[in-house]
């Protein structure tokens, strides 16, 4: 695109900079995997070794005998489609009626919406937990899924979407003869492709990767999402090393190799947020 | 005629749509906003407790309370400690990041750009996991290099001193690739046409960074330093699963410190009270950049205007 950028002595001393930062970051992550092949007595070893000697994989397979660890799997990943898809579609139809259903109260509602994203959503959540208690819904799926199905952010995001998006699209449907809902999911949602696969990558990873919420709520351990799984397993058996790394190697590789495949989108997905869920 | 009925059918028709859109996100927003924002307020003027339906207002005793026990106070200074180291630490290393990536090939841009990344994909659990055995006093990775300098094994996460800022440290490392990413975007955003007339004045490097890069993405920076400071006071998990604010009370964090007293001591009222107090800080902290970044907007509106 632009003309070659002159390599000058900065220009490496830079690429020295990076190379040594990207180190400090993957050493960590490359820490947790080598720690998960080790044995008991190698990671006790002192200076530890840099790579596992001696090949263990049964960490791995007492992870999953010791602990439910597939059912928090399946909980994880289950709550956290449900929740998504549930979030995305709301912030696609609820955008949309913001930005092109003309009804009294429109812009007060919509400004009313955008002050709760200054309320921190940490500070509720005593009362929100006193509330699901009262009503007896802590220990279930549904306290878990359905807090997520509404984003502020992301019904903020697909208003900015569907404000430019042509009227004329939605006028010839109409003189079409077609209903409200069709036109919706025939015409508007396929549209809005681009920016829900966005959203649905940023909201998938809160949703994943929440802990707070989960921990307070659910306590029976068929409930439990692998972050507040793999916690437990650290408070019950804190001084197995093996288990803790075999557990999170299990949960984060796979998220880190399919990050590796679609990281274009990705980052771009997760940066509309501009905050870390 | 056909076409009044058309008409009106249609009205009814988005009536009906828009009764489907918006009754269940009112509901919604009732049951998980509306009603737990208010319960927060009412509940800080009252002595509410997990195991009682009813309680009683006792005014503004909650928030004595908060600024008479010693933990709270600890916990609202520890808070600020992190805010204070984590901050400016995250955001002069974003922009030295950001800085660095844009000087790259696009090829090695998105190279580099995955690695500094993957800490925020990596859910904060797993990040505290790994970071405590590193930090292991007898046997984690740290005090082995350490032992190579001959320096002696440090207790980290084990010692009062050192437990907060070694927590802190963890932030650092997980959130600073993101913010860097953010920065990116909007040096990547510059129009180049800036940087073609800093050439022909024969600007340096330095001088265009510091006369047109940074002042160019101020608003991201400030994004940067607010958001930063926000998650410094939200900090919970790492605390949580590796200290539960021990050593003594030397990495007690106020968001820890609410959910233990909330939570696992049941006192809802006084709870809710050290919250309020946590929402105004960090709701003050939102102000500013809304305050800060309508204002600039405003004055360029005005300048062009006047031009």
């Amino acid at each position: 695109m632009n003309k070659k950028k002159k390599k000058d002595l900065s220009y490496y001393l830079t690429l020295l900079l990076l190379l040594l930062g990207s180190t400090i970051m993957i050493l960590p992550l490359y820490w947790m995997v080598v720690s998960s092949f080790k044995g008991q007595a190698e990671l006790m070893q002192m200076p530890p070794t840099l790579y596992p000697h001696k090949l263990v994989t049964t960490n791995f397979s007492r992870v999953l005998e010791g602990i439910p660890f597939i059912r928090y799997y399946a909980n994880s990943l289950g709550v956290t489609l449900l929740s998504t898809v549930v979030a995305v579609f709301s912030s696609c139809i609820i955008g949309f009626v913001f930005a092109k259903y003309r009804f009294k109260g429109r812009e007060l509602i919509f400004l009313i919406i955008l002050a709760f994203v200054m309320i921190p959503y940490d500070t509720l959540m005593i009362p929100l937990y006193k509330l699901m208690a009262n009503l007896k819904l802590t220990n279930s799926y549904f306290v878990l899924t359905v807090p997520y199905f509404v984003n502020i952010f992301g019904i903020f995001l697909m208003r900015q979407f569907f404000i430019d998006f042509p009227d004329d699209y939605l006028e010839a449907a109409e003189v079409d003869g077609c209903g409200h809902f069709r036109r919706f999911f025939t015409i508007v949602l396929p549209m809005a492709k681009p920016m829900a696969s966005a959203l649905f990558i940023y909201i998938f990873m809160a949703v994943y990767n929440s802990f707070l919420w989960p921990l307070i709520s659910v306590s029976s351990n068929k409930l439990f999402t692998l972050p507040v799984g793999i916690a437990a397993l650290y408070s019950n058996r804190g001084t197995q090393t093996d288990l803790i790394m075999a557990a999170s190697t299990m949960m984060v590789v796979p998220l880190m190799v399919v990050f590796a495949f679609v990281q274009k989108n990705f980052i771009e997905g997760l940066t509309i947020g501009g905050i870390k869920g | 005629m056909s076409s009044i009925i058309k008409k009106t059918k249609r009205k009814k028709g988005s009536r009906i749509f828009l009764a489907v859109v918006l009754i269940p996100t009112f509901v919604w927003f009732l049951m998980f906003f509306i009603i737990p924002f208010i319960s927060v307020i009412v509940y800080s003027f009252t002595d509410a407790h997990m195991a009682y339906s009813t309680f009683k207002f006792v005014g503004l005793q909650q928030y004595i309370n908060a600024f008479k026990d010693p933990t709270f106070v600890i916990s609202l200074k520890n808070t600020v400690i992190a805010a204070v180291v984590i901050m400016p630490t995250t955001v002069i290393l974003s922009i030295a990041l950001a800085a660095g990536l844009n000087e790259l090939s696009d090829r090695l841009r998105e190279i580099f750009t995955f690695i500094y990344f993957l800490p925020s994909i990596i859910s904060t659990v797993a990040i505290s996991l790994v970071w405590s055995w590193l930090y292991h006093r007898n046997y984690g990775l740290f005090n082995a290099i350490l032992g190579i300098f001959g320096i002696k094994p440090q207790p980290f996460l084990g010692s009062p001193d050192q437990a907060l800022l070694a927590l802190c440290v963890i932030q650092i490392w997980a959130i600073f690739g993101y913010y860097a990413v953010v920065l990116l975007a909007a040096m990547r955003g510059i129009d180049k046409t800036y940087y073609e007339v800093a050439d022909i004045d024969g600007a340096s490097k330095s001088a265009k960074f510091f006369r047109i890069t940074l002042p160019l993405i101020k608003n991201s920076i400030l994004f940067v330093c607010i958001m930063s400071t926000i998650s410094s006071f939200m900090f919970f998990t790492p605390v949580k699963i590796l200290t539960e604010g021990r050593p003594g009370t030397s990495t007690m964090v106020m968001l820890y410190h609410i959910l233990k007293k909330g939570i696992e001591e049941s006192k809802i009222g006084y709870a809710s009270a050290m919250s309020i107090i946590l929402m105004l800080i960090i709701m003050s902290f939102s102000l500013v950049q809304w305050v800060l970044t309508r204002e600039k907007k405003e004055k360029k509106l005005r300048r062009k205007h006047n031009e």
